[in-house]
């Protein structure tokens, strides 16, 4: 899609000033890198910190990005990627931390009841994605935040087509069970 | 295991069109499984966690301060190289003469060491602001040539009369080409300066008209934005829109459109923008 193409020239051609072009950079992938680490952190304001340090490194490294290297959102998400691994090799293993500080803005067009039933419902989800192996929740939080499809996944992890498929396939089954299990339990 | 496959590939693809918004028709001869995980996926998107809108506001604040001051310090580095440069003797010497160089050549050009002829004291000065030559009036010829003067040599003693050419080339696209009723539109404009000297563009976004296909009349408008943009040669400038599928009269609207840009105001005058390839998209018709 030319859209696509129009969308990889903005930040390497900085048509506007680099703020602007950087601005609208943000926008666009800000929720999707926030997901992708709450996916895999558990905790609301460490996963808000990492992001900001994935954006920090973006930011450092904006103006030498080309888009005929990588996809931009390819980019993005491997310095995501490299700002987990740094953070679980500093932190010595990965901990999943009770989910008892999320306090995201509550969304104007719920019922109180609406929004208390969806936060609950997203904290289980990502306790249920915190039991899976390092593998799924990878493949989960790329296809679920960065709305990856399955080769672009493999690009970025290094393995197959249909071993992504195959994984995914088996890591929503397996939450669906037990998300099943701690909602109905 | 052909059918285990088969499962898994459905599921991918399904699940692709679920995460970008589409809704998936209900198979009743679907496997059961897979139904079961679409849903559960479907589920999934729901809850996705989003970052709070404080938080988003205030990291973007930082960013930019941060990224104001990287160029800052960007620019003070350029400014203290050229500052080392012309410290150093060597280089002084050497922009010295390259300064001479430039001057003696621009003498040279007007004709200041050009040898005098008794004849040519009596024959009228070239101005440009007095004298006109026609291409019948000769310049009496000096020892070595008689080349007649034409009005080709003109532009080099009148280079404020020769009008500014401008040439801007203008791209653009939508995110999708078939949406969804309700599903918001995206335009991209991308406009380039193709000349060869800097422009500067007002009221930008220009006006951006979206027409139906069928009466080939506008069915929404986006007026003219109030930035001003000066662009170098090459340098691009792009805009991103956005639509409700509204149109005129808040009515939500359906079909096929394509996608119009006005002309531009530069130096007061209009600028014919062209797009060089038409960008339609249809809005389907909710069932």
């Amino acid at each position: 899609m030319f859209f696509n193409i129009l969308m990889n020239i903005i930040p390497e051609k900085v048509a506007r000033s680099t703020a602007e072009a950087f601005t609208e950079f943000y926008s666009n992938y800000l929720p999707k890198v926030f997901r992708y680490i709450s996916y895999r952190i558990t905790d609301t304001h460490l996963a808000e910190d990492l992001t900001a340090i994935v954006f920090e490194k973006a930011l450092t490294k904006f103006k030498s990005y080309r888009s005929e290297k990588a996809a931009i959102s390819t980019w993005i998400f491997r310095i995501a990627r490299n700002t987990l691994i740094d953070h679980f090799r500093v932190s010595g293993r990965q901990k999943t931390i009770p989910l008892d500080r999320i306090d995201n803005d509550p969304k104007t067009d719920e019922t109180p009841e609406e929004t208390f039933l969806e936060k609950e419902e997203s904290k289980i989800l990502r306790q249920c994605i915190s039991r899976l192996s390092p593998k799924e929740r990878e493949i989960i939080s790329l296809k679920f935040s960065a709305e990856m499809n399955n080769r672009q996944i493999a690009g970025l992890l290094g393995l197959s087509d249909s071993n992504v498929g195959v994984i995914l396939y088996r890591a929503v089954r397996k939450l669906r069970d037990d998300f099943t299990e701690w909602h109905d339990g | 295991m052909d059918r285990k496959r088969e499962v898994e590939k459905k599921f991918a693809e399904y699940l692709d069109r679920i995460l970008a918004g589409e809704e998936i028709p209900t198979d009743p001869g679907m496997d059961e499984e897979l139904h079961a995980a679409l849903d559960f996926a479907r589920k999934m998107s729901e809850i996705r966690p989003d970052p709070s809108e404080s938080y988003q506001a205030q990291l973007k604040a930082r960013l930019l301060q941060k990224l104001d001051e990287q160029e800052a310090i960007a620019r003070e580095k350029q400014g203290r190289f050229w500052k080392s440069i012309w410290r150093q003797p060597v280089w002084q010497g050497a922009i010295m003469v390259a300064f001479a160089v430039v001057v003696v050549g621009l003498l040279c050009r007007a004709g200041a060491f050009a040898p005098e002829f008794p004849e040519a004291t009596t024959t009228p000065t070239i101005s440009p602001t007095t004298t006109t030559i026609t291409p019948t009036q000769t310049i009496p010829p000096p020892p070595t040539t008689t080349t007649t003067v034409a009005p080709t040599t003109a532009p080099t003693t009148t280079p404020t009369q020769i009008p500014q050419e401008v040439f801007i080339s203008v791209y653009a696209d939508t995110d999708k080409l078939v949406y969804q009723p309700g599903e918001e539109v995206m335009i991209g404009i991308v406009l380039t300066n193709d000349g060869p000297t800097s422009i500067t563009l007002e009221n930008l976004p220009p006006i951006v008209s979206l027409m139906a296909a069928d009466t080939q009349q506008p069915v929404f408008t986006f007026s003219a934005g109030n930035e001003i943009r000066t662009l170098t040669p090459n340098q691009t400038v792009h805009f991103i829109l956005t639509w409700n599928q509204e149109d005129f009269d808040g009515e939500s609207v359906t079909g096929l459109f394509y996608v119009e840009i006005e002309d531009l105001i530069y130096n007061g005058q209009p600028i014919l923008l062209h797009l060089d390839q038409p960008v339609q998209f249809d809005i389907l018709t909710e069932l």
